[in-house]
């Protein structure tokens, strides 16, 4: 171990003696998400620095406390990205995005947070320092707990290092427009999903269908004659406000935003209120006066989960399920079993 | 043979058809792909439906009797041998495709589906389900996800676990726990992605829910010979950092190129050191761009030979060469053991040439078929078990391989699993800090340890034993423990 690997250590190991909490804070960027007590945080900053980076790997690996942006930069240097839309990634760090695991409209197109991540170091409640997965893209040598880290908001211990899987960068990138209502606009998402198009975009908000079409220049602009939509200008901050749900949507007001997470062929259901809608279908933002106990079960039966929004820690990571609970609560005790992250 | 008592009740809790007992029966489940090893099972037992599994998993956790899952048995690391006096549950009756849901571009199977079938049954929509792992005839789905399986085409479709949207599985406690669904995300941690992988050793699985794909509209496969293998490692990456994600990219060497033309006529070239074959997909002018392209970086890289073909009798012909090369290998040696360390890409000259030294060095033959995108290796050990020691001699030099891999940064099993094959390479891979995380994880899944114990995770004692026969620069591994 590294000498602040040591120091961290020790202090987690005299926090779960002494009943002391840490919380692990990369730049408090998702300080909406978390009321955590920010004196009781860890922070992942002494962990910074990329230290391997070889574009022929497709494979970035960098410590926890790496600013998200710093990351961005050195991967467009090299023709590549990362293969998700970080949440806050202009403030976020490494650690923390891998470990929120919230990503933007590229979701249903390229994958999940989790699915880039190829290995991680992280230090567990006992002050462990543990490597699981590696730099490799197929590894299935031992339980993938580095995926599992990925989207536990920090309450398994704190991650030190991520290698992540990253991806060539698009040659072009457009915004396509389609004006029609929320029912053919879940209609087209389908005809659209059902045709190899290269989409890493599809959302729909007041009467406009968007698409985002990325890739070699000949895909995309093969795409955009085949779609035959209106080419919008300008939409890279429309994409990134939604990523970072800053989108004039989510400004506060009398009613309540939740996130519903759904099917996405599910027809739009039939509950007032204002809609958003994300991922191609898969992500529903909803904004209303409604009670939930009135449209809970609505959702449920169409296959969707409810989160509030901003969705706090706990929300994220509770079921709602007792014998899901139950096994989350022994599998935090296998990584902290002094109760030290959580 | 396990207790009457256990017996009598599986007998009393399940129809009669669903239990095997004799001997000459039981024969064909003594062992999976690795067939040099082999034990037979207390019993097998064959459910058609989830309350038969929940029915043999309360006997077996009443009678504290350990219990191998296995889908179709073709894993290649004996993660599916069974455990002498335990209970082997094969899957393979649970095979409906329960639906498929065109619009959310689903399906929900049950885990005794084979991988292929997924793939016809969703084809009337102009889908398929992409991970492809070459048993995919015969593989399930249930073992695909147990192994989190690979194949040709995951370098740009992802693995099993990229393909898996939920899982409905059975813990040894009888739970029925369900994860995911045709949504894209659900609240707590992503017990998905740990199942995946997971080698059957936390919770049965009764139900999967798989992402389908459109299927690609136009497809091209380049073939480029190479007389050196360095150059056509240099061109596996020059494609990579090109851009360029091809849907498969396979390297072949000389010895795998003359016996896979010896044996399937696919009409590659003969004076080639290496091949690469290079698949890609897209729409038509995406596929133009990328030959294009790929043209000119081949050509760069030194490429001495270059096929293209994008009718189907072409593609199928190039692709031929390459699926036959595992029985292409049989004409050469009566046995072979097919490795699965994965490195990095950059090092695959390097630890080819290790590869061949070793070889030397043990005095048996190494061809290499491989999926070089990823860095895959499947070095071909070939020799005779016929030979007194030759299949020891074998296990060795593979053993060596995949130390080797681990040295370049890669690791021990890139989609074949641990299993009960690579438990010692294991302890060279993981820390005993880590392997104990492994086993706390476990048990939060099954306190008693009956779901395929002794598999995917060495003890620390295991390790501890092994580290003392193989003490590197005079360090000691796994210190902290009593050596007795």
């Amino acid at each position: 171990m590294t000498e602040a690997e040591k120091a961290l250590s020790e202090r987690v190991v005299y926090a779960g003696e002494k009943g002391i909490k840490c919380v692990p804070v990369g730049r408090n960027s998702k300080a909406q998400f978390d009321a955590s007590d920010l004196e009781q945080g860890v922070s992942s900053l002494e962990f910074s620095g990329i230290s391997g980076y070889e574009p022929t790997e497709l494979v970035i690996t960098a410590g926890a406390g790496t600013a998200f942006s710093e990351i961005e930069h050195v991967l467009r240097e090299g023709e590549q990205m990362v293969g998700f839309e970080a949440f806050n990634r202009q403030a976020a760090t490494l650690g923390g995005a891998i470990a929120c695991g919230l990503c933007g409209s590229a979701r249903p197109f390229r994958g999940a947070v989790r699915d880039f991540v190829l290995g991680m170091e992280v230090m567990n409640g006992r002050g462990q320092r543990l490597r699981f997965g590696g730099q490799v893209i197929k590894n299935v040598a031992g339980y993938d707990v580095s995926r599992l880290y990925a989207g536990s908001w920090g309450t398994l211990g704190i991650i030190l290092s991520v290698s992540m899987r990253v991806l060539p960068r698009h040659q072009a990138q457009i915004t396509l427009g389609i004006e029609c209502d929320i029912e053919a606009a879940i209609k087209r998402l389908c005809e659209f999903a059902a045709i190899p198009l290269p989409l890493s975009g599809a959302a729909y908000y007041e009467g406009l269908l968007r698409l985002r079409l990325s890739g070699f220049e000949t895909a995309v602009n093969a795409a955009q004659r085949r779609v035959g939509a209106t080419h919008l200008s300008n939409e890279d901050l429309f994409w990134s406000s939604l990523t970072d749900t800053s989108h004039a949507f989510f400004e506060r007001d009398q009613t309540s935003i939740y996130r519903l997470s759904l099917p996405p062929a599910t027809p739009p259901l039939d509950i007032p209120g204002d809609w958003l809608i994300d991922w191609g279908g898969a992500l529903r933002w909803l904004k209303t006066e409604v009670p939930q106990s009135r449209w809970r079960e609505m959702v449920a039966q169409a296959g969707g989960t409810i989160l509030p929004w901003p969705a706090r820690r706990e929300d994220w990571l509770t079921t709602g399920e007792p014998s899901l609970d139950g096994l989350q609560t022994r599998l935090r005790e296998a990584f902290d079993p002094k109760d030290v992250f959580s | 043979m396990p207790t009457k008592a256990f017996l009598a009740e599986l007998a009393n809790k399940l129809p009669e058809e669903v239990l095997v007992t004799r001997p000459e029966a039981m024969k064909p489940f003594e062992t999976d792909g690795l067939t040099a090893k082999r034990e037979m099972p207390g019993v097998v037992a064959l459910p058609r439906c989830a309350s038969e599994v929940l029915a043999i998993l309360s006997v077996c956790r009443k009678h504290q009797v350990p219990i191998v899952a296995r889908g179709a048995g073709t894993g290649l690391s004996g993660g599916a041998r069974p455990i002498k006096e335990g209970l082997l549950l094969s899957t393979s009756r649970m095979s409906r495709i329960l639906s498929i849901d065109p619009d959310n571009r689903t399906a929900r199977v049950e885990p005794g589906v084979t991988n292929l079938a997924v793939s016809e049954a969703a084809s009337e929509h102009g889908l398929y389900y992409a991970p492809d792992p070459s048993s995919q005839l015969a593989c399930s789905i249930g073992g695909n996800v147990a192994e989190n399986s690979g194949g040709v085409h995951c370098l740009k479709y992802g693995l099993t676990v990229h393909n898996v949207t939920g899982l409905h599985v059975l813990t040894i406690d009888g739970e029925r726990l369900e994860f995911g669904g045709a949504r894209l995300d659900s609240p707590g941690y992503d017990l998905l992605a740990l199942l995946n992988g997971s080698e059957g050793m936390l919770a049965v699985i009764i139900e999967a829910e798989l992402r389908l794909l459109p299927i690609p509209e136009h497809k091209c496969v380049m073939l480029a010979g190479f007389s050196e293998v360095a150059a056509a490692a240099r061109a596996v990456s020059a494609i990579v950092a090109g851009g360029i994600i091809p849907a498969g990219l396979e390297m072949m060497d000389k010895l795998a190129i003359h016996a896979a033309e010896d044996y399937a006529h696919a009409g590659y070239p003969l004076d080639v050191e290496a091949i690469l074959l290079v698949e890609i997909d897209g729409s038509l002018e995406e596929v133009r761009h990328l030959q294009g392209e790929l043209t000119r970086m081949l050509g760069a890289e030194g490429a001495t030979r270059l096929l293209s073909a994008s009718d189907p009798e072409a593609m199928e012909r190039l692709w031929r060469g390459r699926k036959a090369a595992f029985p292409a290998m049989g004409r050469l040696a009566p046995d072979y053991y097919c490795m699965d360390g994965t490195i990095p890409r950059r090092k695959l000259q390097k630890v080819l040439a290790e590869i061949q030294s070793l070889a030397r060095d043990f005095g048996l033959q190494v061809a290499n078929v491989f999926h070089a995108g990823d860095g895959n290796l499947h070095p071909l050990i070939l020799y005779d078990a016929a030979n007194p020691g030759e299949l020891e001699k074998a296990e060795a030099l593979g053993g060596e391989i995949l130390k080797a891999c681990v040295r370049a940064g890669g690791t021990v099993t890139g989609e074949h699993g641990v299993g009960i094959e690579k438990l010692d390479q294991m302890c060279v891979q993981f820390s005993s800090d880590e392997l104990a995380q492994f086993h706390a994880l476990k048990q939060a899944f099954d306190a008693d340890s009956l779901m395929n114990p002794g598999k995917a995770v060495p003890t620390l004692a295991r390790c501890a034993e092994l580290g003392g026969m193989h003490v590197h620069g005079g360090h000691l591994p796994h210190p902290e423990l009593e050596r007795l």
